[in-house]
């Protein structure tokens, strides 16, 4: 028996043996003959896949045993000599390998570095990889990199989120408003974009407090650093409509030192760019003096079409921006100076068919806007380990001059002066100690004041509103905190005071509205609350708990009876990363708030020619709940990005807003009834990288519905809102001397009110640049937007836009540019819509054909 | 016997001679020469000795042939070049004096030579064996090699293309971390960043699944240059892998008390603050070295 398994044994061994392929040979040098050692010997199969791989011995000998060898060939490789490869389907082994002497040509290395990157916590974009021919600035870079959004204002976002900071070479120079890097700094001096997710931008609070919020940090190429970089441009043209001549010039320096940063930048146009995202603080938090403008004048504007085609402008913006890197810490002053002259028009014509005959209504709108601001911020910021001090010290002022004149049935003038004064300070400081125990003191004062004139004459009246409102807001607080093994408990209690006085007086009103044209009003209140929180964070789940208790006394000075109220929000929120690739939130709130403290207005306040309106004479509160969940995937090898959020919320308010007619006048006004809301969002983006022609993409969808009451000729209106959204982008360089941009839009919306529904209207945006270099010097390009508008159901109108540019780079630095905007001198956007018993004419007016000529240099 | 004594002293002699004669082109003749120099990024997190946990990315350089190669950080080996005789170790305090100064005035800690780790790493397959130099400890430094066989590689059917070069995946399990790479046939030498080897190619990626450690290629040259030993030899001792990984951990996780044992006092008689208190639940302490299999 034994000898039997034996036998079987050797048989199956040998069956085996059999079914292996010994692959074996010699390598060797041409012409001596000389074995080679450690060639490389690798074996694919009939696909190409490496299957089995060795090195020659001393004797330039090789074995290589494989199942089969069908359709097998053999790769022999050496450094210095050239590869071999042989077929073995048609070989007597052991074979003899002969390699020549070659020299081994390395590639060319175009594409130094991965274009997406990943480490840890951080992605580092290579913008090389993604610039394009066409692109100037940093900002035109971020748009095209998947994951990163940029919206039209210029704000950023990372995977749907906004982002928290925005760093230069590590340091925050800029704060929110780093429109004027984006829009400024040449993409040519940044090498990386670096996105660091869950950034906590207080040190103190790292591995304590856990952020979902991303910051972005540019790196800048080493000729960029220690320097100042300089570059400008200025051009001049002519314009068919407005018909005169047009500007456009930009000077723009940056310092990135070791102990001292700088960016200085000036810029003015005519051309329709608006300045403001380079102003504009995107990380501002909501003013506590919680004043807003009564008044409410705007320019007549024109829909769906790009503000490049339709804003007719004056614009100057002066900003300067210091950081210094102190001992201890650091100081940061921001002075921004600008001025912006707008003007629009408009005409309507209604007709009315009417048996009596047709009647006509004509009314031609024509405005200016005149407004400057000033801004100044200074910082001070100690960010260490063990403590945080921040001291923010901020000053606005604001005049905004707007004067509309209306020509037709019911002429009229308005004019507004809407200035604004602002003052606040915010003191914040942290203390770690023994690693686990924070102490926290907050103060917070600001100011403002924000006084308003609307000057109305209309057919000989004359009208005149004035406000006067002030606010005086304080905040004091202390927090303690302390954290183990990933569970941090913290309570904060203060005591917030707030001050404000409102006066409006209207001495003339029309006679047909009844009532008070006179406000005097004191809205003040003392509130002593305490915030305990409560935060679990254990390697790749967070969840914490906010539960702010408040108790509030408010004081109105004998206009309304004095209240004590106690509040209590809980908001919840989780986050899990089950991988790198994943991240997935939910949050939810709920609670119970005073108020708008502007809605107590008993008397009317007239906010322009034809609206009036009249708040609450009683004070209020407003109970609100929503939840939120947000789904977040990346593949960065593969340059896939993607997110998902929906959001659900639901209000409830004690009164509702109600418009009632007299005569020509609309009256705004609350009444005292249950106004339930309800709002659902979701929206989704996709981006992925086109590595093949070094470029991206973006598919992403939205959803909103919106519900809410208005009471209106005293019947209640159940309004609903809902629309809905698509759009792609795509760009990349398919050859060396082609690249192009293309994005599609696509958006509809509906409105129903208690139950009748309007029909879908839908708009659609197509755009496409396309850049050709036919030399290294020479660059031309050509661009247009083609926009189709649903006016009413099934009547659509259509516009095309197109643009040229020949651009000359003469050298690295001189750069000259010929651009002529809107091609086909497209002046107006006219159109007209037809019920049963009216048509409706308007026009608006477009920037017309434009010739500018720039010239572009670089230190 | 005598005529034994002679003829060793006679063989000393002459080698003295020799040597003095010819003492450059002698010793250089004798390094191998790379033939090509391919320059790594290591973005990776490590400890520093106060037990943090920090992001550092630095250059690695690997120089290799067909059969011999080193791997290290040109900017370490610059500086131990230096330390390694009399009037390299005056310039180098030069610089340090110079540099710490300009740093303490301009806050810049650019300005003195830091080296980037310690690590230099050997491979040769005439021994068939790769030798790692390295830090064990607070002022110990080690050494030890192991043949190149530990190594068992999976190839994948994953490609990319990494500087123009089509390159092939494959996953590894070694010392306690998974590896996946990926080489390219078309350089055939058998080589890579770290301890990385014996695929038929080079290995122009390599990044572990934890996320802390990760070699990119950035540049391949053809070179011929030659490839000196690791500078001043004797400082190393021949050590046990793991003991060497263990005594770093060690010295990193309690070093802070260490250092302050040597310099209890300081110049300026600042006291420095002594952090003993850890847990190892704490996150930075998930970040470890290369190689994770010393904590069994």
């Amino acid at each position: 028996m034994k000898k039997f398994t034996l036998i079987l044994i050797l048989i199956f061994v040998m069956l085996n043996c059999a079914a292996q392929v010994n692959v074996t040979g010699r390598v060797v040098e041409e012409a001596t003959n000389e074995p080679l050692t450690g060639a490389s010997v690798i074996l694919r199969n009939a696909e190409g896949k490496i299957k089995k791989y060795g090195t020659t011995k001393a004797n330039g000998e090789f074995e290589i045993s494989t199942p089969t060898i069908k359709g097998f060939t053999l790769d022999v490789s050496m450094m210095g000599f050239a590869k071999q490869t042989v077929k073995l389907d048609s070989v007597q082994l052991p074979m003899t390998i002969v390699m020549e002497h070659s020299s081994t040509m390395l590639k060319e290395v175009a594409v130094k570095a991965d274009r997406i990157r990943e480490q840890g916590d951080t992605i580092t974009y290579n913008v090389g990889s993604f610039a394009q021919a066409q692109d100037r600035s940093i900002g035109d870079v971020l748009k095209r990199m998947p994951g990163i959004d940029v919206s039209k204002s210029g704000k950023i976002q990372y995977q749907g989120e906004d982002i928290n900071k925005f760093y230069i070479e590590g340091s925050d120079l800029l704060g929110g408003k780093y429109g004027i890097a984006t829009n400024g700094i040449n993409h040519d001096d940044v090498g990386a974009v670096e996105v660091m997710e869950n950034h906590q931008p207080m040190q103190v609070l790292s591995g304590i407090s856990f952020s979902d919020k991303a910051a972005i940090n540019l790196k800048l190429k080493n000729k960029a650093k220690a320097t100042w970089s300089v570059h400008g441009d200025a051009g001049a043209g002519y314009a068919w409509q407005p018909e005169g001549a047009v500007w456009d010039g930009e000077l723009f320096a940056m310092a990135v030192m070791a102990g001292f940063q700088n960016i200085t930048t000036l810029k003015t146009n005519n051309i329709g760019e608006d300045l403001s995202s380079n102003s504009t603080d995107f990380f501002a938090s909501r003013r506590e003096t919680g004043l807003s403008r009564y008044v409410g004048v705007s320019l007549p504007g024109v829909p769906s079409l790009s503000s490049k085609r339709t804003l007719f402008n004056r614009s100057v913006l002066v900003s300067t921006n210091n950081l210094w890197k102190l001992k201890n810490g650091e100081f940061k002053a921001q002075i921004d100076y600008s001025f912006n002259r707008m003007t629009a028009q408009a005409a309507n014509v209604t007709t009315y068919f009417l048996e009596s005959g047709d009647r006509v209504v004509t009314e031609n709108r024509d405005g200016r806007d005149r407004s400057h601001a000033v801004s100044g911020k200074f910082i001070y910021e100690v960010n260490k380990r063990t403590n945080f001090i921040n001291n923010t010290l901020t000053t606005n002022i604001d005049w905004d001059d707007v004067r509309l004149g209306v020509a037709g049935s019911l002429p009229n003038d308005q004019s507004a002066s809407l200035p604004d004064y602002y003052v606040a300070n915010e003191f914040k400081m942290i203390k770690r100690f023994k690693g686990k125990h924070l102490v926290t003191f907050k103060a917070d004062n600001e100011w403002e004041s924000l006084p308003q004139t609307l000057n109305v004459s209309m057919t000989g009246n004359r009208l005149r509103q004035h406000i006067a409102d002030h606010a005086f807001y304080t905040n004091e607080s202390a927090a303690y905190a302390f954290s183990v093994k990933g569970i941090t408990v913290s309570l904060e209690g203060g005591v917030k005071g707030y001050l404000r006085s409102l006066n409006t007086e209207l001495p003339d009103m029309p006679e047909e509205i009844p009532g008070m044209t006179e406000n005097v009003m004191n809205t003040n209140y003392l509130t002593v609350y305490a915030t305990p929180k409560f935060e679990y964070w254990v390697k790749r789940v967070n969840f914490s708990l906010d539960a702010p208790v408040s108790f509030a006394h408010y004081a109105f000075d004998k206009a309304l009876a004095n209240r004590s109220e106690v509040y209590f929000s809980p908001s919840l929120y989780m986050n899990w990363k089950p991988n790198n690739r994943f991240s997935f939130s939910l949050r939810g709130g709920t609670g119970r708030s005073p108020m708008n403290l502007n809605l107590i207005q008993p008397g009317y306040i007239m906010t322009n020619y034809r609206s009036f309106r009249q708040g609450v004479d009683n004070f209020y509160n407003s109970s609100s709940q929503r939840i939120s969940a947000n789904l977040s995937y990346k593949h960065t090898r593969n340059g896939v990005f993607a997110n998902a959020m929906v959001l659900q919320s639901w209000s409830h308010l004690p009164y509702t807003m109600a418009q009632q007619l007299y005569g020509d006048y609309v009256v705004y006004s609350y009444t005292d009834a249950k106004n339930d809301g309800r709002m659902l969002m979701a929206n989704g983006s996709i981006g992925k990288t086109l590595d093949f022609m070094r470029g991206s993409m973006n598919v992403n969808g939205s959803f909103s519905r919106n519900e809410s009451h208005l009471i209106s000729e005293n019947r209640t209106i159940n309004n609903v809102g809902t629309s809905w959204s698509v759009g792609g982008k795509i760009n990349g360089m398919p050859v060396r001397w082609f690249s192009f941009d293309y994005a599609i839009d696509f958006s509809s919306s509906r409105m129903a009110m208690n139950g009748l529904k309007n029909s879908w209207l839908g708009s659609m945006e197509n755009s496409l640049l396309i850049n050709i270099l036919p030399h290294s010097k020479w660059e031309w390009r050509i661009s247009g937007e083609h926009y189709r508008n649903e006016l009413t159901a099934g009547t659509y109108k259509n516009v095309l836009m197109l643009d040229t540019k020949i651009v000359f780079k003469m050298s690295k630095r001189i750069e000259l540019s010929a651009m002529l905007n809107n091609i086909l001198n497209e002046r107006t956007y006219n159109y007209t819509t037809y019920n049963q018993l009216t048509s409706f004419e308007s026009q608006r007016w477009l920037r017309g054909r434009e010739l500018l000529i720039s010239i572009s240099l670089r230190k | 016997m005598k005529s034994n004594i002679q003829m060793k002293t006679g063989l000393i002699v002459s080698i003295f001679l020799l040597a003095t004669l010819f003492p450059a082109s002698a010793k250089k003749k004798d390094y191998p020469r790379a033939e090509i120099r391919v320059t790594y990024t290591y973005p990776h997190k490590r400890l520093k000795i106060d037990a943090k946990a920090y992001d550092d990315k630095y250059q690695m350089v690997l120089l290799a042939n067909n059969d011999y190669s080193k791997f290290f950080s040109p900017c370490t080996e610059y500086i131990d070049s230096l330390k390694s005789t009399p009037s390299g170790e005056r310039i180098y305090n030069k610089l340090m004096d110079e540099g710490v100064k300009k740093a303490i005035a301009t806050g810049d800690h650019n300005a003195y030579p830091t080296s980037n780790g310690s690590l230099y790493v050997i491979k040769s397959s005439a021994t068939s064996d790769v030798t790692v130099y390295d830090v064990a400890g607070m002022l110990e430094y080690g050494y030890y090699s192991a043949p190149f066989a530990e190594m068992e590689w999976e190839i994948g059917y994953s490609t990319k293309t990494i500087l123009n070069y089509e390159c092939v995946m494959a996953e590894t399990d070694y010392h306690g971390r998974h590896w996946t790479v990926w080489f390219t046939p078309d350089i055939p030498i058998q080589d890579g960043p770290w301890k990385l080897c014996g695929l038929p190619g080079l290995i122009l990626e390599a990044s572990e699944n934890s996320g802390q450690h990760q070699f990119i290629a950035e540049g391949i040259e053809i070179c011929d240059q030659p490839i000196p030993p690791v500078y001043s030899r004797k400082k190393y001792d021949k050590m046990k892998r793991k003991d060497m990984l263990r005594g770093m951990r060690n010295y990193l996780t309690n070093g802070t008390p260490m250092v302050n044992a040597l310099i209890s006092n300081t110049p300026s008689g600042e006291k420095i603050e002594i952090k003993q208190d850890y847990t190892d639940d704490d996150k930075d302490y998930e970040v470890d070295f290369l190689e994770t299999d010393y904590h069994e």
